[in-house]
């Protein structure tokens, strides 16, 4: 029995690590994200149903993306400072693809803005993954240049993001929906990297020669081994045999009381009318969670083929982006072959035009600065990472200040013309007359995009080693 | 106290020099460790304190590509040391 005991624990033990300890591999979270991402657009198809059908019209939900989040956030902090920036109120709705805006809700509270529900639930899952893996700890950056970065890429983010209607995220879901709009933030986000990593360069380079003047000659000074840590907490024993703290050993336990909270919460607010909101933010958190437990990062896929010669996180981009399009499509047909579920077929397309190109550059040079892009923010400020924190309250507060800009119609003349008359205009599908054209299309132009990333990853550590 | 992978007895090498990344977040790091190992010559052993998870990755990719021995690799309370020879 006790070795029957013991090798159930010794399972469990060898399990726990390998599945809550050590990072997972790229691949494996990048399907998890698919799972997720796929679990979002079917949830939203549903309560798309129940809303026609009048059975529900108040649970709209959403497919994954952080963009009206942003607004929604910002709002609230902008209350809290004092009704600063411009006036916003939350809602919700459907934009049939002629145009009209139908089933359009407001809410009471902003939080029931269903992409604010998903940021809250990406934070949640990362926040959770970090604690069973006893990686939370509130780190906090010394050196100025930090803050500088991360206010400066919050601000670039922050505009991005209102020109190309959305975020990295959203542009996985837009991927997934095969709209115009994707291309061009895909290709605006990785031109937008490129500089950003030239800029990040540059200032290394100019910080190696500042320090060499007073230094140990190689740019750094010594490490001051634990002296000034600059992780306030948890603290570390003196020494090593000190034992673990108890703010490091209970991290799992909480993790499991905050999950357990959870669970309780969503089943009290499925109950009260919003089962689509409860069960997309569970996918929202599974989202967090896969991105923390495998160190999922845009900002990273993006950005390192051009700074350190590394493009694994790319092709794991380039994985879930291929299995988004694959997923979404069961949803899609069902849209296209039913009138009263036609928006179901073009969830998360929007306009397009030059304002995505210019807004995904400036989004992509942001979240290289940063380090971060929103949900990406969003599960490593949950590791407490306070510079990301500075990052990201940046990010939500310009894009919030300058989202109704977005809605004038000079703003939609000149920078998002395609699609404001018929939705359907920037929709591949609909452009090619043809689904497995759009699809074998898409996965086509993604996997060109991993294989240029690959190419550049080649040639920078090729330049890295040889130099 | 936390998880350690080390390959060899970490105790057994003194590292030639020590960087301090700790407060850095992705990509700085990666890019400082980079660039101190280009400066150092083979043989010579750092090592590396961070406490940005991202490391957990990057550091590890970066040694089994450019042909560096990852001598150890240590988490202790969400800190990440590395001991790398070039």
């Amino acid at each position: 029995m006790d070795e029957f005991e013991f090798g159930v624990l010794g399972w469990w033990r060898a399990w726990y690590k390998k599945f809550f300890r050590e990072k997972w591999p790229l691949w494996l979270s990048a399907i998890f994200m698919a799972i997720s991402g796929i679990m979002a657009y079917g949830i939203a198809t549903w309560s798309l149903a129940r809303t026609v059908s009048g059975a529900n019209p108040y649970d709209q939900s959403k497919p994954l993306g952080t963009f009206l989040g942003l607004k929604e956030l910002g709002g609230i902090i902008n209350n809290l400072l004092g009704k600063i920036g411009l006036p916003h109120y939350p809602f919700s709705g459907y934009i049939w693809p002629d145009g009209t805006v139908n089933f359009f809700r407001q809410y009471p509270n902003p939080l029931l803005e269903p992409t604010a529900g998903t940021m809250l639930g990406i934070l949640f899952g990362g926040l959770v993954a970090a604690l069973l893996a006893k990686e939370f700890a509130l780190k906090v950056p010394l050196d100025k240049s930090e803050y500088g970065l991360a206010v400066s890429g919050g601000v670039m983010m922050g505009f991005g993001a209102v020109f190309m209607f959305g975020c990295p995220l959203v542009s996985t879901t837009n991927i997934g929906a095969m709209g115009v709009q994707s291309i061009l933030m895909v290709t605006g986000m990785t031109i937008g990297s490129y500089f950003g990593a030239k800029i990040i360069v540059w200032l290394e380079k100019r910080r190696m020669a500042l320090k060499l003047a007073f230094s140990d000659g190689a740019g750094y000074r010594p490490l001051m081994h634990f002296e000034k840590t600059r992780t306030i907490w948890p603290r570390l024993p003196e020494s090593a045999d000190g034992g673990e703290p108890a703010s490091i050993k209970y991290q799992p336990h909480l993790a499991l009381a905050l999950m357990l909270a959870m669970v309780a919460v969503l089943f009290r607010f499925g109950h009260i009318g919003y089962p689509a909101l409860a069960l997309s933010f569970g996918a929202a958190t599974l989202t967090g969670f896969a991105m923390q437990r495998g160190g999922i990062c845009f900002a990273h896929a993006y950005r390192e083929p051009f700074l350190s010669g590394f493009a694994d996180m790319s092709r794991a981009m380039a994985l879930l982006y291929i299995l988004l399009i694959l997923g979404f499509l069961p949803m899609k047909l069902l849209g296209a072959a039913t009138p009263d579920l036609a928006y179901a077929e073009i969830f998360a397309i929007s306009p397009a035009g030059v304002g995505v190109l210019i807004g995904a550059a400036l989004f992509g040079v942001g979240m290289a600065l940063n380090g971060a892009c929103v949900s990406d923010s969003l599960w490593r400020t949950a590791e407490g990472q306070v510079k990301i924190w500075i990052g990201l309250l940046t990010l939500i507060c310009v894009s919030s200040w300058f989202f109704p800009m977005r809605e004038e119609p000079w703003f939609k003349t000149i920078f998002a013309p395609y699609g404001s008359k018929n939705i359907r205009d920037v929709y591949l599908p609909h452009i090619l007359g043809s689904y497995p054209l759009a699809v074998a299309l898409m996965i086509g132009i993604i996997v060109l995009w991993a294989l240029l990333l690959t190419w550049f990853s080649g040639r920078t550590f090729r330049k890295y080693m040889e130099g | 106290m936390g998880t350690d992978t080390g390959k060899t007895d970490a105790k057994a090498v003194s590292a030639s020099k020590r960087l301090d990344v700790k407060g850095f977040v992705c990509p700085r790091p990666m890019v400082m460790t980079m660039n101190l190992l280009k400066t150092m010559n083979p043989g010579d052993t750092l090592e590396v304190v961070a406490n940005d998870s991202s490391v957990k990755h990057s550091i590890p990719s970066l040694c089994e590509r450019a042909g560096y021995k990852l001598l150890s690799q240590r988490d202790e309370g969400g800190e990440f040391i590395f001991l790398i020879q070039k």
